[in-house]
This record gives C-alpha cells, structure tokens and sequence, in this order.
C-alpha cells in the first residue's frame, strides 16, 4: 500500500475547534513526501475502516461528548488495539478525554473512554484560556499552541506528552499522555500546523509501520519556517524564547 | 426629574467631547453618566413612542441592525440606533450621549440596538425591548463564549427580558429549540423567518450554524414563517412574505444577507403594527448601503475594491461561499486580537486558487493556513494599508477588481486608508 490512511473519529461531532486541522496537516506533509493520504471519517454507529495508519479526533462541545460517548466505549477495544499495534494518534483536548479511561461530564455524567490513554478526566467549575500555550516535550521538543479547556486530568500510567511552562495542562504541570505512537494534549493551534516536529514524528512512525519511507524535503521546510514565526507571534511579549534551552 | 439629569448629561457629553478629540469614540463617558446617574438609560428609553427593539445572533447584527433603521426609516420614523461595535451598555449609554439634549429629551421615536451575546442579559434589562431578533448561534470566539450551548443560554436569558415578540431563525438549531420552549411558555409572541429547503441544499455549507447535539432527532411541530428565502443569487433574492414574493436586490452578496433581510422584514413587521408596508419595506432594501466592511464595494481609480468581513469561521465562510467564481486578486488579513487561529482550519478555502497578500499582525497565521491548503500566496506584508497599496499600485487584475477578506480591525483600518485616498483623489 503506498497511500496512508488517517481515521478521523467523529468530524462531525468534534469540530468545534479547528483541529480537523491536524488531519489536513498530516494530508499536506505526508503528500509532499510524495505518499498518498486517505482521510476516512468515523460517526456514531459507523464501523472502523479495515486498515488504519493514522488517527487523528479533535474536540467538541459537552453535548457532542455526551452524544459520542456511547460509540467510543464501543470501538474502544479496536482503538486500544491500533495502539498497541503502535498505530500513531493524534488526539486533542475532548479527544484526548474520551480516548483516556473515563471521563466526568460537568452533570455528573461518567463516560467509559476508550482507554488509549490511563487518564481519568473530571471538569472544574473554571476554564483556562491560554493564548501562548508552551509545553517542553521529549519528542519534538518545545511546542507551542493554545489552550482552552476546564478539566484536570489524572495519569495513572503512560508518560506525560511534557511539562508545562505556561498555561495549565493536565493539572498546572504536566501535559498530555504519550502511549507509544498515541498523543494525547490540550493544545490547539491546531497542534500540528504549529508544530510539525509533532506532525513529522507521527508521520514517520506511521510511515515505518506501512514499510514506506517519510522523507522531508524544500516544501516542508519552507511550511516549517512560516510555523516557527507563528510559534513566536504566540510566544511574543509573554517572555519565553521559542526554543527550550538545550 | 428631568433637572437631575442636566449635570451628568453636560459632564457626560464634554468627555464624549474629549474622548472624540484624543481620537475615536469611547464607552467611558457611557460608563461614567451611569455612575452618576444610574437611571439615565431609562429615563430616555423611555421617550420613545415606539419602545426599544434589539438585534441579536452571532453573525449578522450590524447588516440587520441597518436593515431595520433604513426599513423604519422608510416608514417615516425617527430612530435612534448604537454605531455598530458599541453594543455593551456603556457603548449605548455613550451613543445616547450624543442624542439627548441638556435635559435628556430625546427626538427619536424608536430604538434599534444591535447587542452583544455576552452583554446582552444587562443590557436588555435597561431597554426592555417590545422585540428582538437572533439571527443565528454559530461557532465563535470560543477563547471567550466557549461552547454554542452556552450562547444559546445566553439567549434564553435574554428573551426573558424581551416584552412582546421574539422573531427567530427556523434554520437555527438551537434557536428552532428555543423557539418551541418559548411558543409553549406563551408568554411571548414567537415569530420565524427561514430559508427554503431547496436553497439551504444547493448552499456548499449551509447556514454555518452550531450542531444543537443535546437535541438532534427530537420531533417538532412544524413552524410556519412569516418571512422565508425563496432563493438567492449574488445579491439578489427572492423572499416570501405571509405568502407574498418579492425580488429584492441587496446591497451585498450572499445567502446570508438574504437571511438577515428576511429577518430585518419580520423583526420591522412585529415593531411596526398597524404601520408596516412591505412595499415600502423592500423599496427600503433595495436602496440600502452596505454597513461598512460587510460585502461593500469602493471604487478606487480604475479599480473596484470589494470587502468581505471574515471576523468568524461563519462569516468567512458564508462570505466565500457568496463569491462568484475564484477571485483574481485576493489580500486576506488577520488582526492581533483575533486570539485563537485554530478555526482558519475549519474554513473550507478552495474556492481561492491564489493569494496576493496576507496581511495584518497575525498575517503569518493566514499563510500557514493557506500552505496547508495548498493555496499559493505571494506577499506578506503585515501593514494591511501598505498591503493595499502595492495592490492598487500594481497591475490592474483582469476583473478589474480587488477582494479583500479583512478581520474586523483591519477592515476599519483598510476603509480608513480608502476615505483618505478618495479626498486626495479628489472627484475621481
């Protein structure tokens, strides 16, 4: 197979905050690579495609949760699988919730997750918004992004996607879940158009997976340095440097 | 009683005064009367023979604010209404400033208030509007509105301050849910406007309104409209009124222009009883202005210059879906303020082929945008006045017309820049 194939769960439902945006991303930089990329929606009640290279599922309001909840306990088995199996994911702020253990809606409404992540999710009564969102990551560095959320998120197991340097993530001061090639965060941006290390390490391990070869080259670079200057527009007068210190 | 008002009046409008000179208009002055005087909105509310009505939505109030000044206007009446943007209490307590005499006489017949969601609740309870309209609840600003169901709450707040009639989008699926609890409340006379199915269908994407997921699949009564959008073609549509059609030519393109018209014909027919003539009504659309920025075309020289407002996913959105075919020249500008880019990722780009500039503070966002689109662009120039210009110095494009699709600021910024040029240019 020479073309990748990226599951995008419920764009129908997770939509509220431009991160469809991640799967455009993967599309443009996996194509000029020179690899075909297949965009395959999944809604309530639908069946998962045969063959997943890539996941990606964005977020949506606490009604779109609740509505979803259902049909993520469901194909949480196959998602837990995918993962296993080292299948990259990518996913964002609800996302992310619904693909950890469980999730607490602000009713009280306990949602089975599909358990990629060993996170537990429970609402707080504020909502952080963070407009310059910067995490120190081991895999791709510092990244950048925004944050809009009201949850404190519990790791149980799995490593933390990094550490917070400002905004408030999981808890105030780590970030995200990484279960092998599955990311979990809160940033937005989206994610990856702001960050392509991020976008280029899920690329990479989906593209070893399939036996095809991700290689970079003049195109991705000239996207990679307009990203860099809208990654310091965001850090602009907060008073973090773009770059973590090496 | 009136006398009581004659010192925070005249303190009032001398910093109206002065806020003016130091350069732009200013809620302070507003704000500060308030505090001297914290009946002031009321006790010149309520001169107005024909009470006060507001105009709501997420997208669209300004258009449909101008719809219903220009329709009751036509009808004769005197109105008072906010300049757009100044839609928080201290904004329309400072636009009231500039109205009221010495004593807070005020020689207006009507009120139209375009209103912020987010204000909306404090300041209806000053104006106690006899009607209102919400156009829509979209996806917007979620840095500060955060989810569509909490607009919607905001909403339902705010029709309990509403005295008379509430007139609503059909299409709207949260205001469609709002509608069917106030109807059974009955405390309101609840009044719809829509657009017709077949033209919804050929829409590439629709209204743009928010998923209402709590209540998907619910039954409803049907609704019947008092206004409905036959059709829409550029700018111009097709309405039905209770039953009447009527082609109507806009001053701007798009379908949800259409929709605002439809929306400006009912909320004027609910707060003119007894006077409303549809004629005179649509005569009034038809030799409207574009509120500025909002599809309005400025000739410059040999050139056209069209803006098109893209200060949301939808109003984006709905401003592409408005244009005919790809357009040759195209600068796109971003404002610092806009905090969030995210939802350049939710806009559907590809009736662009190609970009000349990106422009404005965040114009780096919209050039990323448009690389993960694949869309070519050609300049970055952050000064969205500088930005234009080279445009206009440059060769005159084959439609002889320039699209710019502006975030609010440099909207103002961009028609700012074009007055200025027509002064200098003189007659041209």
């Amino acid at each position: 197979m020479s073309a990748l194939t990226l599951l995008e769960l419920y764009p129908g439902h997770l939509m509220m905050n431009g991160d469809m945006g991640n799967a455009a991303v993967l599309k443009r930089r996996a194509e000029l690579a020179g690899l075909g990329f297949l965009i395959v929606g999944h809604e309530p009640g639908g069946a998962l495609p045969d063959h997943v290279d890539l996941v990606s599922i964005g977020t949506g309001p606490t009604s779109a949760q609740a509505v979803v909840g259902a049909d993520v306990a469901l194909i949480g088995p196959q998602l837990r699988e995918l993962a296993a199996a080292g299948v990259p994911m990518i996913a964002v702020n609800a996302g992310f919730h619904l693909l950890g253990r469980s999730l607490t809606l602000p009713d009280g409404t306990l949602i089975e997750g599909a358990g990629v992540f060993a996170t537990t999710t429970q609402p707080r009564s504020d909502r952080t918004v963070t407009d310059a969102f910067v995490v120190d990551t081991e895999i791709a560095g510092r990244v950048v992004g925004v944050e809009n959320q009201s949850v404190t998120v519990t790791l149980h197991e799995h490593s933390p996607l990094g550490r917070v340097v400002t905004g408030r993530g999981n808890d105030g001061k780590a970030e995200g879940a990484v279960n092998g090639n599955a990311i979990g965060t809160h940033l937005h941006g989206p994610v990856l158009a702001l960050n392509p290390a991020l976008a280029d390490h899920l690329l990479a391990a989906a593209a070893r997976r399939a036996g095809l070869d991700y290689r970079l080259n003049a195109a991705h670079a000239e996207i990679d340095a307009v990203a860099r200057q809208a990654r310091e527009h965001l850090v602009r007068g907060i008073g973090v440097a773009v770059d973590a210190a090496a | 009683m009136r006398f009581k008002l004659v010192l925070p009046i005249l303190i009032g409008k001398l910093l109206r005064v002065a806020t003016r000179l130091r350069g732009g208009g200013s809620a302070f002055p507003g704000w500060f009367v308030m505090k001297l005087a914290p009946g002031f909105i009321d006790d010149v509310i309520a001169q107005l023979s024909h009470g006060v009505i507001v105009v709501l939505g997420s997208n669209g109030k300004s258009t449909t604010t101008n719809m219903v000044t220009g329709i009751a206007r036509a009808h004769g009446l005197k109105v008072f209404t906010n300049p757009s943007g100044a839609n928080m209490p201290q904004g329309v307590a400072s636009s009231l400033l500039g109205q009221v005499s010495l004593t807070g006489k005020l020689p207006h017949d009507i009120g139209i208030i375009e209103v912020d969601e987010a204000y909306g609740k404090v300041i209806c309870r000053a104006l106690k509007p006899r009607a209102a309209v919400i156009l829509n609840v979209q996806i917007d600003q979620i840095y500060r509105l955060f989810e569509p169901e909490r607009v919607a709450g905001m909403f339902r707040d705010i029709a309990a301050e509403v005295t008379e009639t509430i007139v609503l989008n059909r299409e709207d699926n949260f205001l469609s849910t709002l509608g069917d609890r106030l109807a059974e409340e009955g405390r309101l006379a609840v009044e719809w406007f829509g657009t017709a199915p077949a033209v919804l269908a050929s829409a590439p994407h629709g209204l743009v309104v928010a998923r209402d997921y709590a209540n998907e699949g619910a039954v409803r009564a049907p609704r019947a409209v008092t206004a409905e959008v036959l059709s829409s073609e550029g700018a111009d549509t097709v309405i039905a009124f209770r039953g009447e059609q009527r082609s109507i030519r806009l001053s701007a393109r798009g379908l949800h222009n259409a929709v605002d018209a439809a929306g400006a014909l009912t909320l004027s027919a609910a707060a003119l009883p007894g006077e409303f003539s549809l004629d005179t009504a649509v005569s009034a659309l038809q030799s409207m202005k574009t509120v500025y920025g909002r599809g309005e075309t400025i000739t410059v020289g040999d050139r056209t210059v069209e803006i098109l407002l893209m200060k949301s996913l939808a109003s984006l959105q709905m401003n592409l879906d408005a244009l005919e075919g790809t357009p040759d020249s195209v600068m796109i500008a971003f404002d610092e303020h806009s905090r969030d880019p995210s939802w350049l990722y939710a806009a559907d780009l590809s009736v662009l082929r190609h970009v000349d500039y990106v422009s404005g503070p965040k114009a780096v966002f919209i050039g990323l945008r448009l690389h993960y689109a694949g869309i070519p662009y050609d300049h970055v120039e952050t000064s969205t006045e500088k930005a234009l210009q080279a445009m206009l110095d440059g060769p005159r494009p084959a439609s002889g017309r320039h699209t710019l699709i502006l975030d609010y600021d440099q909207m103002m910024l961009a028609r700012k820049y074009l007055g200025y040029r027509d002064l200098e240019a003189g007659a041209a």
